[in-house]
């Protein structure tokens, strides 16, 4: 090798050293998610619930894990503690969290936390069916994964430096003290939650105008499409492998409840769906499991989904009905089985319509 | 594994230079061969289950130029590949096409019909055409079948597999035989490792950080009216996205190449700075320009039969181009489109050589090139017609003012982006790469190895290292 070419392999070298010098040590000072020192900021970005998650699980030490999309986001770690016999649950929900971003977080959990003994995992049918389909745009798969050049790009990726320097500005509405706040949203939106039942009123009206389509559908008869099918094995036996796994841990899957709306456009309205059929099928799947619990919420219609002022959109609820929805699960009355179900939903459907408009507060 | 991948720039790159040196000491043959099991290894890491499409297809075409050579009666030979051709087409129009013909066809006989469950396996538009170039090729009695470890390495050769550029089988072979026969190239690591750190850098730095801008503003376009300025740099933000993303990869691509001691076609040459739209398509994508040139537009009469042929030959090379892309009507409006450009540029041409006169006014020409490409890009980007319609109304006559969609417009990053596209010199330029090897001497800003050259390329190495944590695939891989 002639000596220029030697120069030039040499300062190849010192130049990405150089370069790499200044994040190297900017993100080993501020480690903005906690990656590998625990601190008493946790960053709260939406934009950066993924990374913070993947921080936490690193750093901070719990028996107890809440995984879920922003549907979970105000759940209350200290219900399930509580109910559980937990020391420290902590919630690990992020916005727009696919299932398969679900498992993954569930996954490093378990491989970073030898005593976890408690998941708590939000499900709906419709994730099952779209499990493969679907990864979120904002998960940094790089945090999440076994590959050990990820150190590495801990330390030089743009969004680290991004956040480092985030934090050292202090910037408020970046970070918190307070760690249960990582997950939660409520805060951030307080003015969408005033126009809630404003919003939740309009929705109505606009199903009602609808109408219903199909008389509700009965799962015993109603076959499941092909492309649901392909789906749900795929989801289903993602969720069956990460159940059947971890045998020590105990799996509480739980499906949150939806707006009136919503459930009557899914069973009685114009969209219909493959839920009832993906959900049964599910619940067979996952039957011989002992690990393996599912509460279901799908069915609340008076005291949740139609509930006057308990929804901000179609699919989100106020912070009363997560509280409700998490005693029930510690008092175990909405356990659901294969048995259990079609029982159930018949019930829910005999009981389905749409309710009167709420009444706006002015 | 994509190429700007961790997994792939710190694992399979070295790992297959490692193997490639150790086969060259071996022979010939043994570096063939490495080239064809890395090539195997680096398609099965998308997804194993085309790899016997893939390798069936190159088995496939190797036998059909076989049969070609052995076979003398030239109609039993034009039998045979004609027959080779049609069963090339209906493998790429079954993943490709078919639902795109069954949804036309549900809605002409106004029926639902369910789509079929196809994965399109990646880079067969790309395979499938240079199998068909060499059958080609071998029915013109151009070139002998060869060997098949020879015509295996130049199909599969992993820079240039899943997404161009578009080789022909005469582009690569020769490089291939002489390496058989123990002839390798002097090794190009340095400019090799240059060109590829920029190609990285282009796609990691330049177009990954364009494409939420372009991504919000064709998202968003259906929900809320887009004011004109959103319009134009969502538009704007896809021509910087889509030029830094395919010719970052072609860099690469072409870097990698010279990393085994392989010169690959170029495929971009300063394109937005074209005066014209004929210029524009001898320096965007060229090796597609050469491939529907030599392999469509010139078998349809080209122009040897007309005024009026050629522009029908045009429109109708210019749309299968747009369908090659894309099952989908927005590539076929975007290839009608660049047919209608070049009818246009052809008949303008035509006027300019009746009145000179005309000539100052091709002062407007690169403006007027570059604006026509962008409105282009709409159809290409939008995932469908209303979508593509809603963003050229309000690039034309969308509010200044309101509250708009509220997408980021990132203007820096725009500004940063024109001034690239419009003020540097393009990689091959800066590289000084000449694939036909024809020495030209150095211009100042050209790469020689050398400190200067190698900290620059360790600091855009690391740039783009740090945007590796967002892997997104390129555009062209869906084609």
């Amino acid at each position: 090798m002639n000596r220029s070419k030697l120069l030039f392999w040499l300062f190849l070298v010192l130049g990405a050293s150089t370069a790499s010098a200044v994040p190297f040590s900017y993100v080993y000072r501020f480690d903005p998610i906690s990656y590998f020192r625990d601190d008493d900021r946790y960053l709260v970005r939406q934009d950066y619930q993924f990374h913070a998650i993947a921080g936490q699980i690193r750093t901070t030490t719990f028996d107890g894990l809440i995984v879920g999309s922003s549907l979970s986001g105000n759940l209350n770690p200290r219900i399930f503690e509580d109910g559980f016999h937990l020391r420290e649950v902590r919630n690990a929900s992020a916005f727009g969290a696919g299932l398969s971003d679900r498992i993954a977080v569930a996954q490093l959990a378990i491989r970073k936390q030898p005593s976890l003994r408690t998941i708590f995992f939000e499900i709906k049918p419709m994730n099952i069916e779209g499990a493969c389909r679907y990864r979120s745009s904002r998960f940094p798969t790089y945090l999440f994964d076994k590959n050990p050049l990820n150190d590495v790009l801990y330390f030089v990726s743009a969004d680290m430096i991004f956040i480092s320097k985030v934090k050292r500005a202090g910037i408020g509405d970046f970070f918190t003290s307070n760690p249960d706040q990582a997950a939660r949203w409520l805060e951030a939106h307080a003015a969408h939650v005033a126009g809630a039942p404003a919003r939740m009123n309009s929705l109505i009206a606009k199903v009602r105008n609808e109408g219903p389509s199909h008389r509700p559908i009965d799962i015993d008869k109603k076959p499941m499409s092909d492309e649901a099918r392909r789906q749900l094995d795929c989801g289903a036996e993602a969720l069956f492998q990460l159940v059947a796994g971890n045998p020590t841990i105990r799996f509480v899957f739980f499906e949150p409840p939806e707006h009136i709306s919503l459930v009557w456009r899914r069973y009685a309205g114009a969209a219909g769906s493959d839920s009832p059929a993906v959900k049964l099928a599910f619940l067979r799947r996952m039957r011989a499991l002992p690990n393996f619990e599912y509460h279901d919420f799908g069915d609340r219609l008076a005291d949740m989904s139609a509930k006057c002022g308990a929804f901000v959109d179609e699919t989100h609820f106020l912070p009363a009905v997560g509280d409700e929805m998490q005693r029930d699960i510690v008092a175990g009355t909405a356990r659901e089985t294969e048995q259990s179900y079609p029982t159930r939903f018949r019930a829910m459907l005999e009981t389905l319509d749409l309710p009167e408009l709420c009444e706006v507060e002015h | 594994m994509i190429f700007s991948s961790p997994d792939f720039v710190f694992g399979f790159l070295p790992f297959s230079l490692v193997l490639f040196f150790i086969a060259k000491r071996l022979g010939g043959a043994w570096a063939i061969g490495a080239i064809v099991l890395l090539s195997s290894i680096f398609y099965s890491a998308w997804d194993v289950r085309f790899l016997p499409l893939l390798l069936g297809s190159v088995l496939f075409n190797y036998t059909i130029a076989q049969a070609l050579d052995r076979v003398s009666g030239e109609r039993r030979r034009a039998v045979i590949y004609g027959a080779a051709v049609v069963i090339n087409l209906a493998a790429i129009c079954y993943f490709k096409y078919s639902n795109f013909a069954l949804s036309n066809f549900a809605v002409l006989a106004g029926r639902s019909l369910t789509p079929i469950e196809v994965i399109l396996p990646l880079g067969i538009s790309f395979f499938t055409f240079q199998n068909i170039v060499y059958i080609n090729g071998v029915w013109h009695r151009k070139y002998p079948a060869g060997r098949l470890l020879d015509y295996a390495s130049c199909i599969v050769f992993f820079p240039h597999l899943i997404a161009g550029p578009i080789v022909l089988y005469q582009d690569l072979i020769h490089q291939f035989q002489a390496m058989r026969a123990g002839r390798f190239p002097k090794p190009e690591y340095e400019v090799g490792g240059f060109i590829f750190v920029v190609g990285l850098f282009k796609k990691l730095v330049l177009a990954d950080s364009l494409a939420p801008v372009a991504d919000a503003v064709f998202s968003n376009a259906t929900n809320a009216p887009l004011l004109f300025k959103e319009a134009w740099f969502g538009a704007l933000a896809y021509t910087f996205q889509i030029y830094f993303d395919f010719s970052g990869y072609s860099d690469m691509a072409i870097g990698l190449g010279l990393l085994f001691g392989v010169r690959l076609p170029l495929n971009f040459f300063s394109p937005y700075k074209a005066a014209n739209i004929i210029d524009f398509w001898h320096t965007w994508h060229m090796t597609l320009s050469r491939f529907l040139r030599e392999y469509v537009y010139i078998p349809l009469g080209g122009n040897r039969r007309g005024r009026t042929r050629r522009y029908v030959n045009l429109m109708l090379t210019m749309l299968l181009g747009g369908l090659w892309h894309g099952a989908g009507w927005t590539f076929v409006a975007w290839g009608a489109l660049h047919g209608i450009y070049l009818c246009i540029n052809h008949g303008w041409r035509a006027l300019e050589a009746r009145w000179p006169r005309l000539k100052p006014l091709g002062i407007v020409g690169w403006p007027l090139t570059f604006v026509a490409v962008v409105m282009a890009w709409v159809f290409f980007r939008a995932p469908n017609m209303s979508v593509a319609y809603s963003i050229l109304g309000a690039m034309t006559t969308g509010a200044m003012t309101g509250p708009g969609t509220g997408a980021p417009l990132r203007e820096e990053l725009l500004l940063m982006s024109a001034a690239i596209c419009f003020l540097l010199p393009n990689t091959i330029q800066w590289a000084g790469y000449d694939p036909y090897q024809a020495k030209q001497p150095l211009q100042w800003y050209q790469f020689r190895p050398g400190a200067a050259f190698g900290f620059a390329t360790g600091v855009m190495l690391l740039a783009s290292v740090a945007y590796m944590t967002r892997i997104s695939p390129f555009i062209y891989f869906q084609f």
